[in-house]
């Protein structure tokens, strides 16, 4: 479809081959000085979307652009309306579920008709698109991929906490293979969810996206520099944040580093962004975060009850690792590009500086 | 001590989401249940994901009951907020059973009883966790009702022994210490109790529970969904259980395509299904139309929310019903049921399918929030009073070269043949407009023809035995004053019917369960004997009264509410109180002027 090039740098770096300036780098700590989701949002504790919702608005004001979001229907809308003072001086249109895309298209458009009319200054204003793994996957995904194919300029930020979260977990386009939820349950003739989930930034750069990448709000630094440039870059870009979720994986609340550590160094996450430059027919792949040591994917899979029926089923646990090893052959191709040798998968227990997980 | 009132409770409990409220209230209805009670209950939904205000209450009754009681005989709070929202619903000489680790002033009433329980600290001190308090007011609360004590101890076994022995014995632990602080501190505290009956052990389940389990008597083949509150639990339902008897079960990836598949699965000869609440409906409306057209039967489930947009997800409301009516453009004939209570969820559904089969059109059946999500006691025979009929193809009957899909036929119904019957009965299904034979056509005779022809069936179907004597009434058979409603409406009124009879106010109630066609043969007799209509239900701009005035003319008084609450029946009496005041205020001046009747009379409504 198009070339695949890689980068030879990994790591998260602000410079970007589709921007001329490199965006602010936030340093380390990722320590951004600006104000995102302030207090008055009704998430759960441990939940991953709030803290990634707070720091993609952080790294968007960033950009000194105005913040003008639309939000669909989701776990983020439900709690961040309750108390709508939470969002400071963002302006918000919460739309349906199935339309983000389409009205963060409308968003632009009455902006882009404003600069026309000399009523604004060209450049004044981020348009970002915020919804669920729902409401991107399912039942936005015509809205999303039209809106990219219209090769609009914003940002669509999507919140995976794969499945339905706030009307009682139910399945979505995203879950993973063999969880349970409640649509998808285990019993005699059911093993959890049959299908491996899809993954969005592949389905939105082979629509034309010009950015694409995958975030964890664990990782500040990484998640700030690639929101500032899904704003910068033009077009319609899009950033995948992994958000953890306890309720709805049945986990504990305080280990959310923990999880995202663990999903990175089973490489069930992977940390990437891919640039596509659409009329030369390359994209550019770029590795940002590479664990020191492989793990297996029950390591991922113990931490999480709704895996707990996948775990008593190898066969199952096989299937993922399959999944997982062929997957990241693709990073295997990057990683021998880049000349970084083969790594060896060790089990946790084997590693004796490694902290025990509580499971 | 004074007389306790025997099986005649309405209890409330209050607290946070996830402090375990349900869990007490509903163990309490399950061991009643089996008590043979009959149980109506009502809870409320915090709209956050976790946490939140929540409540339950149920109201159980050696009657029949069709209300979960508009006042709580005993309130139980877990917290400030809880007494704070919930104390205005105690009624006067009620129990308030608080928290007594409660900081703020108790609010105080003359008449009510106050109960301080430390069961917070009783969670902590003997089972070692505070959040067993639940446990322990389940113990408590048992002994005060004095429930059989093996009957809530099985009730833990089944709800906990899969998550440990540990867990059961703690939660054990904690019911003990429930029942035991009960005999050594309450024993003066004067409350309901719930005896075992003579009835036998009933059913409990959810109005969604209940639809689920209609379809599945109704042998669906195939459900299409998409999560939805207040609706998902009949879609989880099915999830776990079309499967076990050799249905497909498929969760789409919206609404359009969920209809779209019950569509195409319908083309195909199956029955299919599809449950969902307003928004979804919207989204559904241009297949409803194609369903309509193509005459494919379907049956849609519809668990009304607050409204329009997103509007209040976890709220109840009565508001889509000319959506269900007239929603999808162009003329499109679609049946329009509405059950009332929890047993009529699934017998409606179950004539839902009869009836969409029979006269091959998309079906939709109304419930509402409260009624999806409330536990109610149905009898255990319900199943064996169910009448599943399959009006199924007859290809023999036919002569395959002179096949017509959509031929003219008295009852406007067609002959149907499944996709792949041997014998060359092939057909195009097509949503443009089409002659007998299914080909395109779009003179002006064809659409005239086959418009007619499309509504035809659903005047036969307000002809149709099969929903001959569904409508109830009720009240006294003489009352000029009379009240129409639907849906779960219906409880509320039946009780303040009852209510305003014994005050002497005569009053009768009809509930048509077809809202779509009205059915004359029910409607005509019930208006043409009353004099006065009251019309409530739970929308802005009254949807049945407007359905009504357009067809009858009928002087209506409307009563509408729109506070994402169920009425309560002393609201439905006051407003029967104030119309009959103002009736013999009219009938009073009348008789002075010598004029007659000033309010017009009913008994002139135009037949359709």
């Amino acid at each position: 479809m198009f070339q695949v090039l890689f980068n030879s740098e990994i790591g998260t770096s602000p410079h970007s081959s589709l921007l001329s300036e490199p965006v602010i780098d936030p340093g380390e700590y990722g320590y951004i000085p600006t104000s995102g989701l302030t207090s008055g949002h009704q998430g759960c504790t441990g939940c991953g979307m709030v803290s990634a919702t707070n720091q993609v608005l952080r790294a968007l004001k960033l950009t000194g652009r105005y913040v003008a979001a639309s939000i669909g229907t989701g776990c983020n809308e439900v709690i961040t309306t309750q108390n709508t003072s939470c969002w400071g001086k963002v302006s918000v249109d919460h739309n349906n579920f199935p339309n983000t895309a389409s009205t963060l298209s409308g968003n632009r458009a009455a902006y882009e008709a404003l600069v026309q009319a000399g009523l604004l200054p060209p450049g004044s204003v981020v348009n970002v698109g915020i919804a669920g793994d729902g409401g991107s996957y399912d039942i936005g995904l015509q809205a999303l991929l039209a809106w990219i194919a219209r090769a609009e300029d914003g940002v669509y930020v999507c919140l995976n906490n794969e499945a339905y979260m706030n009307t009682g977990i139910q399945s979505s386009g995203a879950t993973p293979f063999g969880a349970k939820t409640s649509t998808t349950p285990y019993g005699k003739k059911a093993n959890g969810n049959p299908r491996t989930p899809q993954h969005l930034p592949d389905l939105a750069l082979a629509a034309g996206a010009p950015y694409v990448a995958v975030a964890s709000p664990v990782h500040h630094r990484d998640l700030a520099i690639k929101v500032q440039k899904a704003a910068m870059i033009p077009g319609p870009c899009l950033v995948e944040c992994y958000s953890v979720c306890p309720p709805g994986w049945n986990t504990e609340t305080d280990y959310f580093f923990e999880i995202t550590r663990l999903a990175l160094e089973t490489r069930l996450l992977i940390l990437y962004e891919a640039e596509l430059h659409r009329k030369e027919g390359y994209a550019i792949y770029t590795l940002n975060y590479l664990p020191d040591r492989f793990r297996p994917i029950e390591e991922y899979l113990e931490t999480q009850g709704r895996f707990k029926n996948l775990l008593r089923n190898p066969e199952m646990v096989k299937v993922v690792q399959r999944y997982v090893d062929r997957r990241w052959a693709f990073w295997a191709d990057l990683l021998e590009h880049n000349g970084v040798g083969e790594k060896v998968i060790v089990r946790l227990d084997s590693v004796p500086d490694a902290v025990g997980l509580p499971v | 001590m004074e007389k306790r009132t025997k099986n005649e409770l309405t209890l409330r409990i209050a607290g946070e989401s996830g402090e375990g409220v349900i869990t007490v209230a509903e163990s309490i209805c399950k061991v009643a249940a089996r008590m043979g009670l009959h149980l109506a209950t009502f809870r409320t939904f915090p709209a956050e994901i976790k946490g939140g205000a929540c409540m339950m209450q149920f109201r159980a009754s050696q009657k029949p009951i069709s209300h979960h009681n508009d006042l709580a005989d005993v309130l139980v709070a877990f917290n400030e907020d809880a007494i704070t929202n919930n104390f205005a619903d105690l009624r006067d000489g009620g129990t308030l059973m608080y928290e007594s680790g409660i900081e703020t002033p108790i609010p105080q009433r003359k008449g009510v009883k106050y109960v301080a329980i430390p069961f917070r600290k009783i969670a902590v001190e003997i089972v070692g966790n505070p959040g067993s308090k639940n446990i322990v007011a389940l113990g408590i609360l048992s002994h005060l009702f004095t429930l059989p004590q093996d009957q809530i101890l099985k009730l833990l076994e089944e709800r906990f022994r899969r998550r440990g022995q540990a867990v059961l014995e703690n939660n054990l632990k904690g019911l003990h210490a429930g029942i035991e602080y009960a005999q050594n501190n309450l024993s003066n505290v004067n409350v309901p109790i719930l005896e075992p009956t003579s009835q036998p052990s009933k059913l409990l389940m959810t109005g969604n529970e209940a639809a689920a389990i209609g379809s599945l008597a109704a042998e669906v083949d195939c459900y299409f969904g998409y999560p939805i509150t207040p609706s998902s639990e009949i879609m989880e339902y099915l999830a776990k259980n079309l499967p076990r008897v050799g249905g497909k079960f498929l969760q789409t990836e919206d609404e359009i395509s969920a209809i779209a598949g019950v569509c195409g699965a319908a083309w195909a000869g199956m029955r299919a299904m599809t449950a969902t609440s307003g928004p979804g409906v919207s989204l559904m409306s241009e297949i409803l139309g194609l369903l309509s057209m193509t005459e494919l039967p379907a049956v849609i489930v519809n668990s009304q929310r607050g409204g329009p947009s997103t509007g209040l997800p976890t709220k109840t409301e009565q508001s889509d019903l000319l959506q269900a009516i007239y929603g999808s453009h162009g003329d499109t004939p679609k049946i329009v049921l509405a059950p009332t209570t929890v047993r009529e969820c699934l017998e409606i559904v179950v004539l839902a399918f009869n009836l969409a089969e029979k006269y091959q059109m998309p079906a939709i059946v109304l419930l509402d929030q409260t009624l999806s999500s409330r536990l109610e006691t149905v009898d255990a025979d319900v199943l064996a009073g169910l009448k599943v009929m399959r009006t199924l193809p007859q290809p023999d009957t036919l002569a395959a070269e002179k096949y017509q899909r959509f031929q003219l036929t008295d009852s406007g119904v067609s002959p149907r043949v499944f996709p792949g019957t041997p014998g060359g009965f092939e057909y195009i299904s097509t949503g443009l407009e089409h002659n007998q034979r299914g080909d395109p056509g779009y003179d002006e005779q064809i659409h005239t023809i086959m418009s007619a022809k499309r509504h035809k069936k659903i005047a036969a179907l307000a002809q149709d035995p099969w929903i001959s004597g569904l409508a109830s009434t009720f009240g006294s058979k003489e009352a000029e004053i009379g009240i129409i409603t639907w849906g779960s409406t219906a409880g509320p009124v039946r009780e303040a019917v009852q209510k305003a009879n014994e005050l002497g106010i005569p009053v009768k109630a009809l509930v048509p369960k077809v809202l779509n066609p009205l059915v004359n043969s029910e409607l005509k007799p019930f208006l043409s004997s009353v004099r006065w209509l009251l019309v409530p239900e739970m929308n802005f701009t009254g949807q049945l009264a407007t359905l009504l005035r357009s067809t009858y003319r009928v002087p209506t008084a409307r009563l509408n509410a729109v506070k994402g609450v169920p009425f309560r029946s002393q609201e439905i009496l006051e407003k029967i109180e104030e119309i009959a005041a103002s009736v013999s205020h009219k009938s009073a001046a009348a008789s002075q002027n010598g004029e007659g009747a000033v309010l017009e009379s009913v008994g002139s409504e135009q037949a359709r």
